[in-house]
């Protein structure tokens, strides 16, 4: 149990949000508008790597060393289109803005770094965790980036069509941030906070080691 | 419209207005990961310029001869083009190392990667089933051969020009003063916010 | 060569079991695709045009061809005639405009006189919370209903305001609804009064 709580664990610590982020870069700028559509794309990358991990896992033994690339990226372009086909079938109105993006988890490269480096080499629950745990750290970054271009960009947060958050109406928003551009600005000011913050950290662990 | 000049629409279309890197958001990690320098982002731009187009054809030849007419398209798209991609991208390699030792060194460390750029798998699938990713709304309900590859030329092309433009601020960026929070990656991004506001210019050329 | 072998089968099961996944999975979904897809045209028929109902007019029928080629830039994808206790009251038009990112699918209501009873977005690809304001703000879109009866491009431009931040995404609508006029001048008007 301890082993399993630290194989996620090490997937969620977003000690560093660029190892999670620069590997899923693609999807995670271009979703990121709405809050709405950030957390059903998390949650298709979360299932994705899941599931994956654990096919790969579970057959680890039978996967032969030379072929097993190919071998993987047919199991997760398997999810994928199964996530792609059900969202489709059930969240019809997710899916018109997402369906593109969709059959781009194939190549999203956390999944196939996961199965090869991870899941090939260890047993299924703890595979589980580290889909989990990486899946999760995943999804709360892509939240956050939309949470943060969605309020400044439209002045509100709106889920399923009822506003949570609603800044004050003299705001003015700038639609830029909506904008492709306005991704990349963000996310260059999110990577420079998360820096901020780990070194407030680090200077705070410091201090109180040096204590006697 | 003579063949010619919708041809021409079509590349510049591909290339700039309609920019996968920048006015898309496919293909951004070779973006981000080999743009640190000038040689390395060049070799990159062949690489892609050099598996795009052969993958677009294989992907093309076997969604109109083989999916398309199995009528199992719709479900067994996406391992079917990746794994060509990646099959090709393997032969590729291998003919390149015994063949032309010389373009192997160029480009040859690049192949591997591109097998998990999502820039090839978009561009292949666009053009056997356009339209699905919108990557160009002036292409039609299908293309034919050539279309299919003056298409993904323009798309691989606008990708390597986007790329070393970036790789070429980036290393500008490196003798700037920039504060210590930014150094690095996030400059960068926001480099490529500016960039990619310069590419919004290009919209509406040519009423593409 | 049992070796090769080997990875050459263990590559095969794979493709295979996963195909059939997949197409077990197809199997599964397709009919409800289907069915979403109905249901979302038929909501937007009914929100341009309440208590109506409507009939698809075939690929063979002469106004089909006539509005394509009347909608042009605009795509043209399908006409329905509507009906309202059994008497035509209108037509309803569904085109595909070219938005900010990628075709918008459009469906317009025209009432027998040439003026518009309502736009529906079906689809669209444009940036949330900017081009997606042409369905969130509901003014823009009742707009439409202040054309007079055979309205003209001129017309649709004069009367439509563009939303601020949002201008191509507008014209998307905009150009939709001005294809809209021009087919019901050069088709519908001439097959006004016909009786089913």
């Amino acid at each position: 149990m301890k082993e399993w709580y630290a194989a996620f664990r090490q997937g969620l610590s977003i000690e560093n949000p660029l190892t999670v982020l620069m590997i899923g870069l693609c999807a995670t700028l271009a979703v990121s508008t709405q809050v709405q559509n950030a957390v059903f794309m998390g949650f298709a990358v979360v299932f994705v790597l899941t599931m994956s991990n654990v096919i790969v896992s579970a057959f680890r033994r039978q996967i032969p060393t030379e072929v097993r690339i190919p071998i993987f990226i047919v199991v997760i372009a398997s999810f994928v289109t199964i996530v792609d086909l059900s969202m489709n079938a059930f969240v019809p109105g997710i899916y018109q803005v997402l369906g593109i993006w969709i059959p781009l988890i194939v190549v999203n490269c956390v999944i196939l770094g996961r199965a090869e480096a991870f899941a090939y080499h260890n047993r299924v629950s703890l595979s589980i965790a580290d889909g989990l745990g990486m899946g999760i750290g995943y999804w709360s970054v892509i939240v956050l980036l939309a949470a943060l271009r969605e309020l400044f960009g439209t002045g509100r947060i709106v889920w399923f069509d009822t506003a949570l958050v609603q800044l004050p109406s003299g705001y003015q928003p700038p639609g830029l941030l909506l904008l492709f551009p306005g991704a990349f600005l963000v996310f260059g000011f999110m990577i420079a906070g998360s820096r901020w913050a780990n070194e407030k950290l680090e200077a705070r662990k410091e201090a109180r080691a040096c204590r006697p | 419209m003579s063949t010619v000049s919708q041809m021409a629409l079509l590349f510049i279309g591909a290339a700039l207005v309609n920019n996968i890197l920048l006015t898309r958001f496919i293909g951004l990690c070779p973006f981000f990961g080999v743009s640190g320098n000038m040689e390395t982002s060049l070799g990159m731009s062949l690489a892609v310029v050099f598996v795009m187009t052969m993958a677009s054809s294989a992907t093309w030849v076997v969604w109109q001869y083989v999916l398309e007419p199995l009528g199992v398209g719709e479900f067994l798209y996406i391992p079917a083009f990746i794994l060509i991609i990646a099959s090709l991208v393997q032969f590729v390699e291998m003919y390149l190392r015994k063949a032309s030792p010389v373009l192997y060194r160029a480009m040859g460390i690049y192949l591997p990667l591109i097998t998990t750029n999502c820039a090839v798998l978009a561009a292949a699938t666009e053009s056997a089933k356009p339209g699905f990713f919108k990557l160009n709304i002036a292409l039609g309900s299908s293309l034919s051969l050539g279309e299919a590859l003056v298409y993904t030329l323009g798309v691989s092309v606008g990708f390597g020009f986007a790329l070393v433009t970036f790789a070429a601020l980036r290393e500008r960026l490196e003798l700037a003063p920039v504060s210590r929070l930014f150094k690095g990656t996030p400059i960068a991004f926001i480099t490529a916010s500016l960039l990619s506001l310069a590419y919004i210019g290009f919209s509406g050329w040519f009423g593409l | 060569m049992p070796k090769s072998f080997r990875l050459v089968l263990s590559v095969l099961v794979t493709c295979v079991i996963a195909a059939t996944g997949l197409a077990l999975t197809y199997g599964a979904t397709a009919p409800r695709i289907e069915e979403q897809k109905r249901l979302a045209e038929q909501r937007s028929l009914e929100a341009v045009m309440p208590g109506a109902t409507f009939e698809t007019a075939g690929e063979a029928d002469p106004l089909v061809a006539a509005a394509e080629t009347a909608a042009a830039p605009v795509d043209f994808v399908a006409l329905y005639r509507a009906f309202s206790d059994g008497q035509q009251v209108g037509w309803a038009l569904r085109l595909a405009s070219r938005g900010y990112a990628g075709p918008m699918q459009l469906v317009i209501g025209l009432d027998t006189s040439g003026s518009v009873t309502g736009v529906s977005i079906l689809s669209m690809n444009e940036t949330p919370g900017l081009g997606t304001k042409v369905k969130s703000e509901a003014w823009f879109i009742e707009q439409a209903g202040e054309l007079q009866p055979g309205f003209t491009d001129a017309d649709v431009r004069g009367t439509m305001d563009a939303i601020s931040g949002a201008t191509r995404s507008s014209n998307g609508v905009r150009n939709g609804v001005a294809a809209a006029g021009r087919i019901y001048l050069e088709v519908l008007a001439g097959e006004e009064g016909e009786a089913r």
